[in-house]
Protein backbone atom coordinates (compact mmCIF):
# COMPACT_ATOMS: atom_id res chain seq x y z
CA UNK A 1 0.00 0.00 0.00
CA UNK A 2 2.46 2.37 0.73
CA UNK A 3 4.43 2.24 -2.67
CA UNK A 4 1.37 1.87 -4.22
CA UNK A 5 0.41 5.55 -3.91
CA UNK A 6 3.68 6.97 -4.04
CA UNK A 7 3.66 5.05 -7.36
CA UNK A 8 0.07 6.12 -8.91
CA UNK A 9 1.34 10.10 -7.78
CA UNK A 10 4.50 9.83 -9.58
CA UNK A 11 3.58 8.56 -12.58
CA UNK A 12 0.72 11.23 -12.89
CA UNK A 13 3.38 13.30 -12.01
CA UNK A 14 5.76 12.16 -14.65
CA UNK A 15 2.90 12.29 -17.27
CA UNK A 16 2.47 16.36 -15.82
CA UNK A 17 6.17 16.37 -16.59
CA UNK A 18 6.06 15.26 -20.19
CA UNK A 19 2.99 17.62 -20.57
CA UNK A 20 4.81 20.57 -18.83
CA UNK A 21 7.87 19.41 -21.70
CA UNK A 22 5.43 19.64 -24.71
CA UNK A 23 4.08 22.90 -23.79
CA UNK A 24 7.47 24.49 -23.20
CA UNK A 25 9.47 23.19 -26.21
CA UNK A 26 6.44 23.91 -28.91
CA UNK A 27 8.08 27.46 -29.15
CA UNK A 28 11.95 25.31 -30.29
CA UNK A 29 10.09 24.14 -33.53
CA UNK A 30 7.12 26.51 -34.43
CA UNK A 31 8.04 29.85 -33.38
CA UNK A 32 9.60 31.28 -36.28
CA UNK A 33 7.01 29.96 -38.10
CA UNK A 34 4.16 31.09 -36.28
CA UNK A 35 6.13 34.83 -35.76
CA UNK A 36 6.68 34.83 -39.91
CA UNK A 37 3.09 33.86 -40.62
CA UNK A 38 4.22 30.08 -42.39
CA UNK A 39 1.62 29.15 -40.40
CA UNK A 40 -1.23 30.09 -38.45
CA UNK A 41 -0.98 30.12 -34.85
CA UNK A 42 -2.84 26.98 -34.35
CA UNK A 43 -2.32 24.95 -36.99
CA UNK A 44 1.42 24.90 -36.07
CA UNK A 45 1.03 23.45 -32.51
CA UNK A 46 -1.16 21.02 -33.67
CA UNK A 47 0.97 19.70 -36.43
CA UNK A 48 4.29 20.21 -33.88
CA UNK A 49 1.66 18.24 -31.48
CA UNK A 50 0.82 15.28 -33.96
CA UNK A 51 4.40 14.96 -34.59
CA UNK A 52 5.53 14.80 -31.57
CA UNK A 53 2.58 12.05 -31.12
CA UNK A 54 4.05 10.00 -33.96
CA UNK A 55 8.13 10.58 -32.97
CA UNK A 56 6.72 9.18 -29.60
CA UNK A 57 5.72 5.49 -31.06
CA UNK A 58 8.45 5.20 -33.81
CA UNK A 59 10.89 5.78 -31.61
CA UNK A 60 11.74 2.43 -29.45
CA UNK A 61 14.28 1.73 -27.94
CA UNK A 62 14.02 3.65 -24.81
CA UNK A 63 17.15 5.82 -23.34
CA UNK A 64 19.09 3.23 -21.00
CA UNK A 65 19.57 5.93 -18.38
CA UNK A 66 16.82 8.44 -17.64
CA UNK A 67 19.53 11.17 -16.86
CA UNK A 68 22.41 10.51 -19.41
CA UNK A 69 24.64 9.12 -16.51
CA UNK A 70 24.28 11.90 -14.50
CA UNK A 71 23.12 10.63 -11.53
CA UNK A 72 23.94 7.30 -10.66
CA UNK A 73 20.54 5.28 -12.04
CA UNK A 74 21.99 1.84 -10.55
CA UNK A 75 21.76 3.95 -6.91
CA UNK A 76 17.96 4.39 -7.77
CA UNK A 77 16.96 0.84 -8.37
CA UNK A 78 19.05 0.36 -4.79
CA UNK A 79 16.55 -1.23 -2.32
CA UNK A 80 18.09 0.40 0.89
CA UNK A 81 16.88 3.99 -0.88
CA UNK A 82 13.39 4.58 -1.75
CA UNK A 83 14.39 5.39 -5.60
CA UNK A 84 10.46 6.02 -6.55
CA UNK A 85 10.34 8.73 -3.81
CA UNK A 86 14.00 10.45 -5.69
CA UNK A 87 12.04 10.36 -9.38
CA UNK A 88 9.20 11.93 -8.12
CA UNK A 89 11.03 15.04 -6.50
CA UNK A 90 12.81 15.04 -9.26
CA UNK A 91 9.68 15.41 -11.48
CA UNK A 92 8.64 18.65 -9.15
CA UNK A 93 11.61 20.19 -9.36
CA UNK A 94 11.63 19.98 -13.19
CA UNK A 95 7.48 20.62 -13.36
CA UNK A 96 8.07 23.77 -11.07
CA UNK A 97 10.62 25.34 -12.54
CA UNK A 98 8.54 24.80 -16.41
CA UNK A 99 5.72 26.33 -14.74
CA UNK A 100 7.90 28.93 -13.50
CA UNK A 101 9.96 29.95 -16.80
CA UNK A 102 6.84 29.94 -18.64
CA UNK A 103 4.73 32.16 -16.43
CA UNK A 104 7.71 34.67 -17.76
CA UNK A 105 8.03 33.51 -21.20
CA UNK A 106 11.07 32.26 -21.24
CA UNK A 107 12.53 29.23 -22.82
CA UNK A 108 14.84 26.80 -21.01
CA UNK A 109 15.77 23.69 -21.11
CA UNK A 110 13.18 20.42 -19.90
CA UNK A 111 15.99 18.09 -19.87
CA UNK A 112 18.26 20.51 -17.57
CA UNK A 113 15.34 21.00 -15.54
CA UNK A 114 14.66 17.02 -14.84
CA UNK A 115 18.33 16.87 -14.32
CA UNK A 116 18.31 19.36 -11.97
CA UNK A 117 15.79 17.80 -9.88
CA UNK A 118 16.96 14.65 -9.99
CA UNK A 119 20.43 15.65 -9.02
CA UNK A 120 18.93 17.64 -5.93
CA UNK A 121 16.98 14.55 -4.78
CA UNK A 122 20.12 12.57 -5.21
CA UNK A 123 22.25 14.58 -3.53
CA UNK A 124 20.12 14.73 -0.38
CA UNK A 125 18.77 11.10 -0.10
CA UNK A 126 21.63 8.99 -1.29
CA UNK A 127 24.27 11.73 -0.90
CA UNK A 128 27.27 13.31 -3.36
CA UNK A 129 28.36 9.97 -4.55
CA UNK A 130 25.28 9.12 -6.32
CA UNK A 131 25.58 12.44 -8.10
CA UNK A 132 28.63 12.44 -11.03
CA UNK A 133 29.69 16.17 -11.10
CA UNK A 134 32.12 15.55 -14.30
CA UNK A 135 29.13 14.40 -16.33
CA UNK A 136 27.48 17.23 -15.36
CA UNK A 137 30.03 19.55 -16.26
CA UNK A 138 30.44 17.58 -20.13
CA UNK A 139 27.07 16.80 -20.63
CA UNK A 140 25.34 19.92 -19.33
CA UNK A 141 27.48 22.52 -19.01
CA UNK A 142 29.67 22.34 -21.43
CA UNK A 143 27.28 21.86 -24.47
CA UNK A 144 24.67 24.66 -22.87
CA UNK A 145 27.80 27.35 -23.21
CA UNK A 146 28.65 26.50 -26.97
CA UNK A 147 25.53 24.83 -28.61
CA UNK A 148 23.92 28.24 -29.12
CA UNK A 149 26.89 29.75 -30.57
CA UNK A 150 27.23 26.57 -32.60
CA UNK A 151 23.80 27.18 -34.11
CA UNK A 152 23.87 30.71 -33.99
CA UNK A 153 26.88 30.98 -36.70
CA UNK A 154 25.07 28.44 -38.99
CA UNK A 155 22.13 30.39 -38.64
CA UNK A 156 23.83 33.76 -38.97
CA UNK A 157 25.86 32.66 -42.23
CA UNK A 158 22.53 30.77 -43.56
CA UNK A 159 20.73 34.21 -43.24
CA UNK A 160 23.11 36.34 -45.05
CA UNK A 161 23.54 34.05 -47.53
CA UNK A 162 19.46 33.50 -48.36
CA UNK A 163 19.58 37.18 -48.22
CA UNK A 164 22.08 38.03 -50.45
CA UNK A 165 21.51 35.19 -52.75
CA UNK A 166 17.93 36.27 -52.90
CA UNK A 167 17.61 39.88 -53.43
CA UNK A 168 16.98 39.68 -57.01
CA UNK A 169 14.51 37.03 -56.96
CA UNK A 170 10.52 38.29 -56.86
CA UNK A 171 9.72 38.45 -53.25
CA UNK A 172 6.41 36.96 -53.78
CA UNK A 173 8.45 33.55 -55.03
CA UNK A 174 10.91 33.82 -52.02
CA UNK A 175 8.39 35.18 -49.47
CA UNK A 176 6.57 31.77 -50.13
CA UNK A 177 9.51 29.75 -51.14
CA UNK A 178 10.97 30.66 -47.60
CA UNK A 179 7.84 29.71 -46.28
CA UNK A 180 7.34 26.56 -47.23
CA UNK A 181 11.06 25.50 -46.35
CA UNK A 182 10.42 26.86 -43.01
CA UNK A 183 7.49 24.79 -42.32
CA UNK A 184 8.97 21.50 -43.50
CA UNK A 185 12.23 22.41 -41.14
CA UNK A 186 10.42 22.89 -38.52
CA UNK A 187 8.41 19.76 -38.55
CA UNK A 188 11.45 18.15 -38.69
CA UNK A 189 12.65 19.68 -35.48
CA UNK A 190 9.45 18.58 -34.05
CA UNK A 191 9.34 15.04 -35.00
CA UNK A 192 12.67 14.99 -33.82
CA UNK A 193 11.44 16.00 -29.95
CA UNK A 194 9.11 13.48 -30.17
CA UNK A 195 11.14 10.98 -30.62
CA UNK A 196 13.89 12.38 -27.83
CA UNK A 197 11.81 14.03 -25.37
CA UNK A 198 8.76 11.63 -25.18
CA UNK A 199 11.24 8.79 -24.58
CA UNK A 200 12.70 10.28 -21.59
CA UNK A 201 8.79 10.08 -19.67
CA UNK A 202 8.47 6.65 -20.84
CA UNK A 203 12.08 5.64 -19.01
CA UNK A 204 11.54 7.33 -15.67
CA UNK A 205 7.73 5.31 -15.86
CA UNK A 206 9.19 2.53 -17.06
CA UNK A 207 12.01 2.73 -14.16
CA UNK A 208 9.55 3.38 -11.32
CA UNK A 209 7.39 -0.10 -12.64
CA UNK A 210 11.08 -1.75 -12.90
CA UNK A 211 12.11 -0.66 -9.09
CA UNK A 212 8.41 -1.34 -7.71
CA UNK A 213 8.58 -4.67 -9.33
CA UNK A 214 5.70 -4.62 -11.52
CA UNK A 215 7.68 -5.68 -14.46
CA UNK A 216 11.44 -7.54 -14.70
CA UNK A 217 14.39 -5.64 -14.66
CA UNK A 218 16.09 -4.46 -18.30
CA UNK A 219 12.26 -4.89 -19.99
CA UNK A 220 11.10 -1.76 -22.62
CA UNK A 221 8.72 0.39 -21.97
CA UNK A 222 4.91 -1.40 -22.22
CA UNK A 223 2.34 0.05 -24.59
CA UNK A 224 0.03 1.60 -22.18
CA UNK A 225 3.22 4.05 -20.99
CA UNK A 226 3.91 4.88 -24.67
CA UNK A 227 0.40 5.85 -25.62
CA UNK A 228 0.77 7.69 -22.22
CA UNK A 229 3.64 9.49 -22.77
CA UNK A 230 3.14 10.28 -26.41
CA UNK A 231 -0.05 11.46 -25.50
CA UNK A 232 0.97 13.83 -22.83
CA UNK A 233 3.87 15.93 -24.86
CA UNK A 234 1.23 15.66 -27.78
CA UNK A 235 -1.36 17.63 -26.01
CA UNK A 236 1.08 19.70 -23.92
CA UNK A 237 2.38 20.44 -27.63
CA UNK A 238 -1.03 20.93 -29.07
CA UNK A 239 -2.12 23.26 -26.44
CA UNK A 240 1.10 25.33 -26.83
CA UNK A 241 3.05 27.60 -24.68
CA UNK A 242 2.39 30.94 -26.09
CA UNK A 243 4.18 33.13 -23.61
CA UNK A 244 7.24 31.17 -24.72
CA UNK A 245 6.35 30.99 -28.28
CA UNK A 246 5.92 35.02 -27.97
CA UNK A 247 9.48 35.59 -26.74
CA UNK A 248 11.06 33.36 -28.78
CA UNK A 249 8.89 34.22 -32.41
CA UNK A 250 8.85 38.40 -31.48
CA UNK A 251 10.96 39.11 -28.51
CA UNK A 252 14.47 38.19 -29.31
CA UNK A 253 14.33 39.82 -32.80
CA UNK A 254 11.79 40.28 -35.32
CA UNK A 255 11.82 37.34 -37.67
CA UNK A 256 11.22 37.66 -41.37
CA UNK A 257 10.55 34.13 -43.56
CA UNK A 258 14.42 34.36 -44.72
CA UNK A 259 15.68 34.49 -41.30
CA UNK A 260 13.09 31.88 -40.36
CA UNK A 261 13.97 29.27 -42.65
CA UNK A 262 17.56 29.90 -41.50
CA UNK A 263 17.14 29.69 -37.89
CA UNK A 264 15.01 26.32 -38.72
CA UNK A 265 17.10 24.77 -40.82
CA UNK A 266 20.40 25.78 -38.72
CA UNK A 267 18.60 24.21 -35.53
CA UNK A 268 17.32 20.71 -37.57
CA UNK A 269 21.04 20.26 -38.84
CA UNK A 270 22.65 20.81 -35.53
CA UNK A 271 20.04 18.35 -33.68
CA UNK A 272 20.01 15.90 -36.04
CA UNK A 273 23.73 16.20 -36.08
CA UNK A 274 24.26 16.02 -32.62
CA UNK A 275 22.57 13.25 -31.76
CA UNK A 276 23.17 10.76 -34.60
CA UNK A 277 26.90 11.34 -33.72
CA UNK A 278 25.91 10.99 -29.81
CA UNK A 279 26.63 14.40 -28.50
CA UNK A 280 23.65 15.40 -27.00
CA UNK A 281 22.58 19.03 -27.29
CA UNK A 282 19.58 20.78 -25.96
CA UNK A 283 16.85 21.50 -28.38
CA UNK A 284 16.00 24.61 -26.32
CA UNK A 285 19.36 26.13 -26.66
CA UNK A 286 20.15 25.03 -30.33
CA UNK A 287 16.70 26.64 -31.42
CA UNK A 288 16.93 29.66 -28.89
CA UNK A 289 21.08 30.55 -30.65
CA UNK A 290 19.55 29.97 -34.18
CA UNK A 291 17.26 32.59 -33.71
CA UNK A 292 19.90 35.09 -31.97
CA UNK A 293 21.89 34.46 -35.09
CA UNK A 294 18.93 34.50 -38.06
CA UNK A 295 18.45 38.10 -36.22
CA UNK A 296 22.24 39.27 -36.49
CA UNK A 297 22.33 37.67 -40.04
CA UNK A 298 20.12 40.30 -41.01
CA UNK A 299 21.68 44.14 -41.70
CA UNK A 300 20.20 45.93 -39.36
CA UNK A 301 18.07 44.00 -37.48
CA UNK A 302 17.22 44.32 -33.69
CA UNK A 303 18.41 42.00 -31.32
CA UNK A 304 16.83 42.48 -27.66
CA UNK A 305 19.80 42.01 -26.01
CA UNK A 306 18.00 42.06 -22.71
CA UNK A 307 15.53 39.52 -23.34
CA UNK A 308 18.56 37.62 -24.55
CA UNK A 309 20.70 38.13 -21.33
CA UNK A 310 17.38 37.06 -19.38
CA UNK A 311 17.38 34.18 -21.29
CA UNK A 312 20.60 32.85 -20.62
CA UNK A 313 19.97 33.63 -17.06
CA UNK A 314 17.26 31.36 -16.71
CA UNK A 315 19.76 28.90 -18.02
CA UNK A 316 22.25 29.38 -15.91
CA UNK A 317 20.03 28.54 -13.03
CA UNK A 318 17.60 25.94 -14.17
CA UNK A 319 19.87 23.39 -12.66
CA UNK A 320 20.92 24.79 -9.40
CA UNK A 321 17.01 26.03 -8.54
CA UNK A 322 14.89 22.67 -10.14
CA UNK A 323 18.21 21.00 -7.83
CA UNK A 324 17.03 22.88 -4.60
CA UNK A 325 13.27 22.29 -5.40
CA UNK A 326 13.92 18.51 -6.08
CA UNK A 327 16.48 18.35 -3.19
CA UNK A 328 13.57 19.47 -0.01
CA UNK A 329 11.02 17.42 -2.11
CA UNK A 330 13.05 14.15 -2.33
CA UNK A 331 13.84 15.32 2.00
CA UNK A 332 10.39 15.10 2.60
CA UNK A 333 8.50 12.72 0.00
CA UNK A 334 11.12 9.52 1.45
CA UNK A 335 9.71 9.92 4.90
CA UNK A 336 6.78 8.16 3.72
CA UNK A 337 3.30 8.66 2.63
CA UNK A 338 2.67 11.80 4.35
CA UNK A 339 5.73 13.69 2.90
CA UNK A 340 4.12 12.40 -0.31
CA UNK A 341 1.39 13.70 -0.01
CA UNK A 342 2.74 17.08 1.77
CA UNK A 343 4.78 17.24 -1.53
CA UNK A 344 2.18 17.18 -4.09
CA UNK A 345 -0.60 19.05 -2.55
CA UNK A 346 2.06 21.93 -1.88
CA UNK A 347 3.14 21.51 -5.54
CA UNK A 348 -0.51 21.35 -6.88
CA UNK A 349 -1.31 24.53 -4.75
CA UNK A 350 2.23 26.08 -6.57
CA UNK A 351 1.01 24.41 -10.15
CA UNK A 352 -2.28 26.35 -9.94
CA UNK A 353 -1.14 29.81 -8.43
CA UNK A 354 1.03 30.17 -11.59
CA UNK A 355 -1.64 28.92 -14.06
CA UNK A 356 -3.88 31.81 -11.88
CA UNK A 357 -1.05 34.61 -12.41
CA UNK A 358 -0.29 33.58 -15.92
CA UNK A 359 -4.38 34.96 -16.54
CA UNK A 360 -3.78 38.24 -15.31
CA UNK A 361 -1.64 39.08 -18.66
CA UNK A 362 -2.60 35.96 -20.37
CA UNK A 363 -1.07 35.06 -24.44
CA UNK A 364 -3.08 32.76 -26.68
CA UNK A 365 -2.89 31.63 -30.19
CA UNK A 366 -5.20 35.56 -31.34
CA UNK A 367 -2.51 37.68 -29.37
CA UNK A 368 0.98 36.05 -29.56
CA UNK A 369 2.57 37.94 -32.45
CA UNK A 370 0.65 41.07 -30.96
CA UNK A 371 3.51 42.08 -28.59
CA UNK A 372 6.97 41.08 -28.04
CA UNK A 373 7.38 41.65 -24.37
CA UNK A 374 5.76 38.92 -21.51
CA UNK A 375 4.13 41.08 -18.67
CA UNK A 376 3.62 39.29 -15.79
CA UNK A 377 3.01 41.33 -11.97
CA UNK A 378 4.59 39.60 -9.89
CA UNK A 379 8.55 38.29 -9.98
CA UNK A 380 8.99 34.72 -10.01
CA UNK A 381 11.35 34.79 -6.82
CA UNK A 382 7.92 34.81 -4.06
CA UNK A 383 6.97 31.70 -6.04
CA UNK A 384 10.44 29.94 -5.67
CA UNK A 385 10.54 30.96 -2.06
CA UNK A 386 7.32 29.12 -1.61
CA UNK A 387 8.82 25.70 -3.22
CA UNK B 1 42.22 8.51 -29.87
CA UNK B 2 39.13 5.99 -29.38
CA UNK B 3 41.42 3.99 -26.78
CA UNK B 4 41.69 7.28 -24.90
CA UNK B 5 38.03 7.76 -25.12
CA UNK B 6 37.71 4.35 -23.44
CA UNK B 7 40.30 4.96 -20.97
CA UNK B 8 39.02 8.69 -19.76
CA UNK B 9 35.38 7.02 -19.72
CA UNK B 10 36.61 4.35 -17.63
CA UNK B 11 38.75 6.75 -15.38
CA UNK B 12 35.35 8.77 -14.88
CA UNK B 13 37.51 12.26 -14.74
CA UNK B 14 36.20 15.55 -16.01
CA UNK B 15 36.35 14.46 -20.01
CA UNK B 16 35.06 16.58 -22.70
CA UNK B 17 34.86 14.34 -25.97
CA UNK B 18 36.05 17.19 -28.06
CA UNK B 19 36.42 15.40 -31.16
CA UNK B 20 32.37 14.27 -31.21
CA UNK B 21 31.70 18.06 -30.34
CA UNK B 22 34.11 18.90 -33.42
CA UNK B 23 32.13 16.44 -35.47
CA UNK B 24 28.65 17.84 -34.91
CA UNK B 25 29.92 21.35 -35.20
CA UNK B 26 31.65 20.36 -38.27
CA UNK B 27 28.71 18.70 -39.70
CA UNK B 28 26.10 20.73 -38.84
CA UNK B 29 27.65 23.74 -40.03
CA UNK B 30 27.78 22.00 -43.57
CA UNK B 31 24.60 20.83 -43.89
CA UNK B 32 22.76 24.04 -42.00
CA UNK B 33 24.52 26.53 -44.66
CA UNK B 34 24.84 24.33 -47.80
CA UNK B 35 20.63 23.78 -47.47
CA UNK B 36 19.66 26.91 -46.77
CA UNK B 37 21.82 28.06 -49.99
CA UNK B 38 21.07 25.74 -52.43
CA UNK B 39 17.38 26.06 -51.28
CA UNK B 40 17.85 30.02 -51.85
CA UNK B 41 19.14 29.39 -55.27
CA UNK B 42 16.14 27.20 -55.94
CA UNK B 43 14.22 30.23 -55.06
CA UNK B 44 15.99 32.66 -57.07
CA UNK B 45 15.45 30.08 -59.61
CA UNK B 46 12.03 29.67 -59.55
CA UNK B 47 12.00 33.60 -59.42
CA UNK B 48 13.37 33.21 -62.86
CA UNK B 49 11.66 30.81 -64.80
CA UNK B 50 8.22 32.68 -63.52
CA UNK B 51 9.27 35.66 -64.64
CA UNK B 52 10.41 38.23 -61.51
CA UNK B 53 6.94 37.97 -60.23
CA UNK B 54 7.32 41.52 -58.63
CA UNK B 55 4.16 41.78 -58.34
CA UNK B 56 4.21 43.75 -54.82
CA UNK B 57 1.94 40.65 -53.15
CA UNK B 58 4.47 40.14 -50.82
CA UNK B 59 4.03 41.21 -47.38
CA UNK B 60 5.66 44.53 -46.80
CA UNK B 61 8.15 43.28 -43.88
CA UNK B 62 9.51 42.17 -47.16
CA UNK B 63 11.16 45.36 -47.96
CA UNK B 64 14.35 44.44 -48.07
CA UNK B 65 13.58 42.05 -50.93
CA UNK B 66 11.96 45.12 -52.79
CA UNK B 67 15.56 46.87 -54.27
CA UNK B 68 16.39 43.72 -56.05
CA UNK B 69 13.05 42.75 -57.32
CA UNK B 70 13.57 44.01 -61.01
CA UNK B 71 12.98 42.57 -63.75
CA UNK B 72 15.93 41.59 -66.51
CA UNK B 73 16.20 40.13 -69.48
CA UNK B 74 13.47 37.36 -67.93
CA UNK B 75 12.77 35.22 -71.07
CA UNK B 76 16.35 34.02 -71.68
CA UNK B 77 16.55 33.52 -68.10
CA UNK B 78 13.25 31.22 -67.63
CA UNK B 79 14.50 27.42 -69.04
CA UNK B 80 17.94 27.86 -66.93
CA UNK B 81 15.96 29.36 -63.83
CA UNK B 82 13.31 26.33 -63.92
CA UNK B 83 16.23 23.88 -64.26
CA UNK B 84 18.54 25.34 -61.46
CA UNK B 85 15.14 25.88 -59.17
CA UNK B 86 14.76 21.81 -60.25
CA UNK B 87 18.09 20.83 -59.47
CA UNK B 88 18.34 22.94 -55.93
CA UNK B 89 14.88 21.71 -54.39
CA UNK B 90 15.55 17.93 -55.50
CA UNK B 91 18.82 18.35 -53.72
CA UNK B 92 16.81 19.62 -50.43
CA UNK B 93 14.14 16.94 -50.78
CA UNK B 94 17.08 14.31 -50.61
CA UNK B 95 18.59 16.01 -47.58
CA UNK B 96 14.71 15.93 -45.86
CA UNK B 97 14.37 12.44 -46.66
CA UNK B 98 18.11 11.90 -45.10
CA UNK B 99 16.80 13.85 -41.83
CA UNK B 100 13.75 11.65 -41.67
CA UNK B 101 15.99 8.44 -42.51
CA UNK B 102 18.25 9.96 -39.04
CA UNK B 103 14.97 11.05 -36.78
CA UNK B 104 13.41 7.07 -37.66
CA UNK B 105 15.50 4.41 -35.89
CA UNK B 106 13.44 1.49 -37.56
CA UNK B 107 15.73 2.64 -40.82
CA UNK B 108 18.86 1.64 -39.39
Amino acid sequence: MDVSLLLVVVIITALAFDFTNGFHDTANAMATSIATGALKPRVAVLISGTLNLVGAFISTAVAKTISGGIVDDAKLSDHAVNGTAIIFAGLIGAVLWNLVTWLIGLPSSSSHALFGGLIGAVWVVVGTSGVHFDKVFSKILLPAVLSPFIAGLIALLGTFAAYTITRRAGRKSAADGFRHGQTISASLVSLAHGTGDAQKTMGVITLVLIINGHQPVGSGPKTWVILAAGLAIGLGTSIGGWRIIRTMGKGLTEIESPQGFAAETASTAVLLASAHLGFALSTTQVCSGSILGAGLGRRLAEVRWNIAGRMALAWLFTLPVAALVGALAGKLASTGNAGVVVVGAVAALLVGYIVVRSRRAPVTSGNVNDAHEVSVRAPESSTLAAA
Amino acid sequence: MSHQIVLAAAAKTPFIDWSALGQVALVSFVFGVAIVVLYSVGILGMSWARGHDEGGEGPASLAALDAGAQSGSVAANRPLGATLAGICFLICAGAVVYGLYLIIPQFH
